[in-house]
This record gives structure tokens, C-alpha cells and sequence, in this order.
């Protein structure tokens, strides 16, 4: 009996050694978290989403058509009326090209005198008798010089296709010759257009009270687009509202045990104020499932994290200020399954 | 509940050691208790085991040598003389005690044999009896650490099972952190129970036919032994 037993404590011992040493500690399990690659489509991108053609030209992205913002301008006359329109630029850059079309007159004079030259004898008849009717006197020009010249009539064709072509210039020319005649009547435009200065002509044309302009550089959108002033889908992103239920989420503790809890749903609207502040006190808009006795300390909870996330130090910190308009009323549901916006 | 606030108290609970010997360690006393018992009931179980499966193996050869050299023609007499001072296996105690009874009945010159043959066989009755005894000594043992192991295992089970829960209540914490090493050391218990039972049961099955078969034969062996003396008396008579 003694060997049985030796040798049974041995094998005993023996055994609770080999355990102690390889069953030291179980292997934990290993939580192994696959990563997937996710492409997240926010709802409104989705919903925003149109049937497209494949062969489409690529569209090309809006392009910004300011890269810098001016400063707001000064006010230079505190009185004056505030104009709602933008000063229009483009009046006064299209206001100066008329000015070149004047000194062609002079720049012309050139090819006139060998049109003249050869024109002379007929010109002067006409010429005084029309001063102020500057087309006129080219086609009799034309018409005497074909019937003064009749042997060289392929060298005076083109002459009167350019005088044609530059139709306005042979006018001015005439007064030159005909100093005699009229002297003062045709002289007087000329003088007009040597004095001719651009910025006066502007002042001219815009016959408007000086006028302060509304500041826009600052608040206009840079982007041609048609679209709103803010530029934004008039919703909050998907990240921001799960931002948003995080943050509430933080919170609301609710107690656990109740039966059925995923049933009952407790809809609170709240205000923000631009500063991300509670205004007002938050309201109770529906309770779902309200029979369950567990929804009364679903509501006070829900009430509580609205009114605790409020005031905190820096409430709210995801939700933007370019898009107050969006989460300035916010309903936000609160199931104890999830916490949905 | 925040999920934050969970991993936080997750990590607060005790970080168990949950090695064999660490769950034995943070046991409950009582549960410490039934464990310790278990394992040396365990230790009991296989000392006899090892015990009784040498006796068992021994006293088979030995059988069958006896047999070989009683039946071999040898003289009784020789046998009995060669066995007398120290029978060693319990079918030459059968013969030497049958043969003692002989010898003090026929050399004491008693005349009547008819009492001879009823006293030899319950010599022989009374031998087999004891050396039948002597074989399924500590048989009971097995059988019952076979029954019982897995009830004390229970036990254990159940108590550890009942204070775990009584600290998870103590913590206010459901988590299964802090539920599953409570649990685990309860069901270790019942391991135990059953690590010690179920090869208690095996051999307990085991060792009781192989003593009714070695029974049998002795029984077996006392008759035909009995048939020959008798066969003698009565040639003598």
C-alpha cells in the first residue's frame, strides 16, 4: 500500500507542476480589428447625387475669382447716401476705349493726302458745302475720281475701298484742306479732342452723386457660383453630427435596468445662440413609448445632458459659426439604444 | 452608460491571476477547502488504484503457477509442507488451511469422517471469504470518491459561484471582467471533483469484476480441493 501511495503523491505532484508551469495563464483573446477601407457619402451628398453621363466632358472645379479680399474701404464722405450697388468698374474701362477711335482723324491723315492728292481737283466743291456730313462727300469723291480717271481704274478702286474702310477719317480731312472756307466750324471738334482726358469723360458719363459704397470685399462669396451667400448645403455633415451626438452622448448617463428601453424615444429642441449658448430653456418635444415607467428617467436625463452640454466651457465646440443658421434650432433625439440628431 | 466609464472600472477590478495555482489562491476558504480535499482524495484514489492493480496482477500469476504445480501430480503432502510456513497468495491459504484441518482430523485418529468433510468446507468457505475480503479492501473507497467527487466538486462550485456573486453585488459592477474570475475559480472546483471521480469510477468498475473473477476461481478451487479430500475420506473409509 505504501508504493501505491508514494507513487500516487508523486504522480499527483508531478501533474500539478506540469499545469502550474504550462497552463501558467490562459492566452487572452485576441481581439483582432479589421480595418476596411470606408468612403463616407455624407446624406446630403447623396441626396444631392444626379444621374450622370459617362462620355461628359469633365467639369472643371469653380474657379475663385478673388484670391485676395480687399479691405473694406474707407468711407471718404461720411454724408453722403449709401449706394446698395458695387461701384461698376467695368464702365469706366469701357468708357476709355472710345477716346482712341478720335485720334485716328489725326493718325489718318496721311494715306488722306495721297487719296486727296489725287482727288483734289474734284474735292474742294464738295467739300465746303458739307462739313458736318462726313460720309456723304466720300462717295462723290469716289464716283468724280472714277469719272475724272477713267484709264486707271484699278489703282483707284482700292483707294476707295480703304477710304470706305475708313470711312470716318476721310471727313476730318476735308476741313484741313478747305482752311478757307469754314475755318472756325470744323476746328472747333479738334480742339475738343486735344483737351480730351479720360477721367473727365468718366465724370461725365457718370452723372451719379458721389456715393459710399457698401462694403462687399469681406463678406461676399469668393467662388462664382450661383449659389447661397454662405456657400454651404444648408445642413450640418454627417461628422458633425456625430460629432454632435458624441458630445451630447458625454452627458447623458443614463441608469441602467430598464425593461424595453431601446422602445422609448425623447425628442428635445433646443435654441443656440450664435455664442453656441442655450437660449431658453430646452423643450420637451415628444416622448415615444412613454407608458414604459422607465421613460420619466429618460426624459430628466435627456434633459439634463441638453442642459449640462450647454454649459460647459466651450459648448457645442463642433458646430461652426459659418453654419449657425443650421444648428441655431436643433432637435435632438434621444433613445437609450442610440442617440440619434 | 458611458463606454468610457466601463473600460475605467474595467480596469479598476483586480487584475486576477488566472493561472491554475492563482485561482486556487484567491478561492473563497471554504472553497479552498473542498479543493485540498478533492485533490487528496484524488492522491487516495490513485494509490490504491496503483495499489490494488498490482495485487491484482500479482495474485494472478500466483494463481497460475499454484495451479500449474497442484496439478501437476505432486504430492500433496510436499506441497502442504513447502507451503505450510507461509501461505502467500490466498488459493495456497485455501489449501494449507484445508490441509491443516485434514491433518488434525486424520492424524488425531479420530474415527468419524463424516464431520470431516463439512468442517473442511467451512475452512475452506471461511478462507475464501477472507482472502475475497482482503482483495476488495478499499474497493468502497473508490466507488465512493467516484459517486461523491462530483457532488463535493458541486459544492465548491456552487459556493464560489455564491460569494462571486455576492462581491459583484458588494462592487455594483456587471461587467464580465469582473463576474468571470469569481466563476472561473468556482468551476475550477468541479474539475477538480471530476478529475478525482471519473478514474475512480473506471477502475472502481474494473477491480470489482476482476475480484469476482478471482473469487470465482478460488471458489472454484476450494470445491474441486473439497471433491478430493473427500474422494480420499472416503477411500480411506
Amino acid at each position: 500500500m505504501r508504493a501505491g501511495l508514494v507513487s500516487s503523491a508523486v504522480l499527483h505532484i508531478g501533474i500539478i507542476g506540469f499545469m502550474a508551469i504550462s497552463f501558467a495563464s490562459p492566452n487572452p483573446y485576441e481581439t483582432v480589428q479589421e480595418s476596411m477601407p470606408i468612403d463616407i457619402v455624407s446624406d446630403s451628398e447623396l441626396s444631392k447625387m444626379m444621374s450622370g453621363k459617362k462620355d461628359a466632358p469633365k467639369a472643371e472645379a469653380p474657379k475663385p475669382v478673388v484670391e485676395k479680399i480687399d479691405k473694406p474701404k474707407q468711407a471718404e464722405n461720411l454724408d453722403a447716401k449709401v449706394s446698395e450697388k458695387p461701384e461698376i468698374k467695368a464702365a469706366k474701362e469701357a468708357a476709355a476705349p472710345p477716346p482712341p477711335p478720335p485720334p485716328p482723324p489725326e493718325a489718318k491723315p496721311e494715306p488722306a493726302p495721297q487719296q486727296q492728292a489725287e482727288a483734289k481737283p474734284p474735292e474742294p466743291k464738295p467739300a465746303p458745302p458739307q462739313p458736318q456730313a462726313k460720309p456723304e462727300p466720300a462717295p462723290p469723291k469716289d464716283a468724280e475720281s472714277m469719272a475724272a480717271k477713267p484709264p486707271e481704274p484699278k489703282k483707284d478702286e482700292p483707294k476707295p475701298a480703304q477710304t470706305a474702310q475708313a470711312a470716318p477719317p476721310p471727313p476730318p480731312a476735308p476741313p484741313k484742306k478747305p482752311k478757307d472756307i469754314p475755318p472756325k466750324v470744323v476746328q472747333a471738334p479738334p480742339k475738343e479732342q486735344r483737351d480730351f482726358n479720360p477721367n473727365q469723360i468718366a465724370a461725365l458719363l457718370n452723372k451719379q452723386d458721389p456715393r459710399r459704397q457698401a462694403a462687399l470685399g469681406d463678406t461676399m462669396n469668393s467662388m462664382a457660383s450661383l449659389g447661397a451667400t454662405r456657400g454651404d448645403a444648408n445642413s450640418l455633415s454627417q461628422t458633425e453630427i456625430d460629432a454632435l451626438r458624441a458630445y451630447i452622448r458625454q452627458f447623458w448617463s443614463l441608469p441602467a435596468g430598464g425593461v424595453d428601453v431601446e422602445r422609448i424615444t425623447v425628442s428635445i429642441r433646443f435654441i443656440l445662440g450664435p455664442d453656441r449658448r442655450l437660449q431658453g430653456a430646452p423643450q420637451l418635444v415628444e416622448v415615444q413609448g412613454a407608458a414604459n415607467p422607465y421613460a420619466k428617467v429618460v426624459q430628466e436625463t435627456a434633459m439634463r445632458a441638453v442642459n449640462l452640454a450647454a454649459h460647459q466651457d466651450n459648448p457645442f465646440p463642433m458646430l461652426r459659426p459659418e453654419k449657425y443658421e443650421t444648428w441655431r434650432d436643433l432637435t435632438v433625439d434621444f433613445n437609450p439604444s442610440m442617440l440619434n440628431y | 452608460m458611458n463606454p468610457a466609464d466601463v473600460a475605467q472600472t474595467a480596469m479598476a477590478a483586480p487584475s486576477a491571476d488566472l493561472s491554475l495555482i492563482g485561482l486556487f489562491l484567491q478561492a473563497h476558504f471554504i472553497v479552498k477547502v473542498v479543493m485540498g480535499g478533492l485533490v487528496l482524495a484524488s492522491v487516495w484514489v490513485w494509490a490504491i488504484i496503483i495499489d490494488k492493480t498490482i495485487l491484482f496482477g500479482r495474485m494472478k500469476r500466483q494463481m497460475d503457477r499454484f495451479e500449474q504445480t497442484f496439478w501437476s501430480g505432486q504430492s500433496l503432502e510436499e506441497l502442504y509442507r513447502s507451503l505450510s510456513s507461509r501461505p502467500n497468495h490466498a488459493m495456497a491459504a485455501i489449501f494449507v488451511a484445508a490441509m491443516r484441518e485434514w491433518k488434525r482430523s486424520y492424524e488425531g485418529g479420530a474415527r468419524s469422517f463424516a464431520g470431516l468433510t463439512q468442517r473442511l468446507d467451512k475452512v475452506m468457505d471461511v478462507t475464501v471469504a477472507r482472502e475475497v475480503e482482503r482483495l476488495e479492501a478499499r474497493l468502497l473507497v473508490l466507488a465512493t470518491v467516484g459517486s461523491a467527487g462530483p457532488f463535493i466538486g458541486l459544492f465548491g462550485t456552487v459556493w464560489g459561484i455564491m460569494t462571486s456573486f455576492q462581491s459583484i453585488a458588494a462592487s455594483k459592477n456587471t461587467s464580465l471582467a469582473v463576474v468571470a474570475p469569481g466563476i472561473a475559480e468556482a468551476l475550477f472546483a468541479t474539475a477538480i471533483g471530476l478529475i478525482a471521480a471519473i478514474p475512480a469510477t473506471i477502475f472502481y468498475n474494473k477491480f470489482v469484476s476482476q475480484v469476482n473473477r478471482l473469487a470465482l476461481r478460488l471458489e472454484g478451487f476450494s470445491d474441486e480441493f473439497s471433491a478430493i479430500l473427500s474422494r480420499q475420506i472416503d477411500e480411506r473409509g
